[in-house]
């Protein structure tokens, strides 16, 4: 990879030169997807407010060492997240909290329709939580956070068969508890 | 491109679900070509997209702007240069409010002190310095 191919090398070096106005740039292109990645794996938006805190205390701490041509700074933001949820998850081992569920209740929406869809949405992230760690870090990386097979095998460390192996299982577990649930 | 097996297809949609987006990028065009030649593989298709659209249902709560404003304010702050520095000086003192009063109050100290200073001074020299003038003079008057 070459420096062109990342798009946040030119906001590093920015910051690097004491631009601050460029931490607001690389804040406003990665907070969303990092936040709904530790989101779903830790199931507390708050928790997840911690996490990106300290992703993003060690992006400024990284900005002028970073060494382009390595990874995708995107990718290495991504790592850092997943590593400390997985160790927020470690030192909590417990049911997560279900305080997550956005409003998905469109306006549109009778009484009725807005009740199933809360419902609908607390059933997936039930079931979502139930799933083994592996089985939902590979499930969020590829279907939520949209990376490709060998982007989230890099991440996860794993082949590219374990992984699929690990969305098999995870997809073959919700469709039991989602479609059951919602039938 | 090589065909896909049709319990290759299967294998995917289990895995990657419905959209071919999500599905491996050296797979993809033998698997979309399976599935314009297949109504097998049409029908696993549908029954993958109907939990796909389960999962798409599952929104999150976006970020907060309080989180947005907690992590600028642990940014980094800009490195200050000798002009910088100098100019935070200068505003930690008063800056004008102060340096206003201030070059007034010299304008006037310049202004009266020597009209204090004139009404003390005389032409005459001081006693002392006459008598001191008298009392050390040891050369011998000369007259031409």
């Amino acid at each position: 990879m070459n420096e062109s191919d990342d798009p946040d090398v030119a906001v590093l070096a920015r910051i690097a030169r004491g631009e601050t106005a460029a931490c607001g740039v690389l804040i406003d292109r990665h907070l969303p997807r990092l936040h709904a990645l530790a989101t779903r794996l830790l199931g507390s938006s708050a928790d997840a407010d911690e996490v990106c805190q300290d992703a993003f205390v060690r992006a400024w701490q990284q900005a002028p060492n970073w060494q382009a041509g390595k990874a995708r700074f995107s990718t290495w933001l991504h790592q850092v997240v997943l590593n400390l949820s997985r160790d927020r998850l470690r030192a909590r081992r417990e049911s997560a909290p279900l305080d997550t569920v956005a409003e998905t209740a469109d306006h549109a929406d009778t009484p009725e329709q807005a009740h199933g869809r809360v419902e609908q949405a607390r059933t997936i992230h039930r079931a979502l939580h139930e799933l083994p760690e592996r089985q939902r870090e590979a499930l969020v990386l590829c279907h939520f956070q949209g990376f490709s097979n060998i982007e989230a095998a890099a991440l996860l460390q794993l082949s590219v068969d374990a992984l699929e192996s690990l969305l098999a299982r995870a997809r073959r577990g919700l469709r039991d508890a989602v479609l059951g649930a919602l039938t | 491109m090589s065909s896909m097996q049709p319990a290759r297809f299967a294998e995917v949609l289990d895995a990657y679900g419905a959209d071919p987006r999500r599905w491996p990028a050296s797979e993809r065009d033998a698997a979309l070509a399976l599935l314009a030649s297949s109504p097998a593989a049409r029908a696993q298709l549908q029954v993958a997209a109907s939990l796909d659209a389960a999962l798409d249902a599952h929104a999150v709560s976006p970020p907060s702007s309080a989180l947005r404003a907690a992590l600028i304010a642990a940014a980094p702050q800009p490195r200050r240069g000798w002009r910088q520095s100098l100019a935070e000086l200068w505003f930690d003192l008063g800056g004008w409010q102060l340096a206003a009063p201030a070059f007034a109050a010299s304008l006037a100290l310049g202004a009266l002190l020597p009209m204090w200073l004139d009404e003390r001074a005389t032409d005459l020299p001081d006693e002392d310095l006459i008598a001191a003038m008298q009392l050390t003079d040891e050369l011998p008057e000369w007259t031409p």
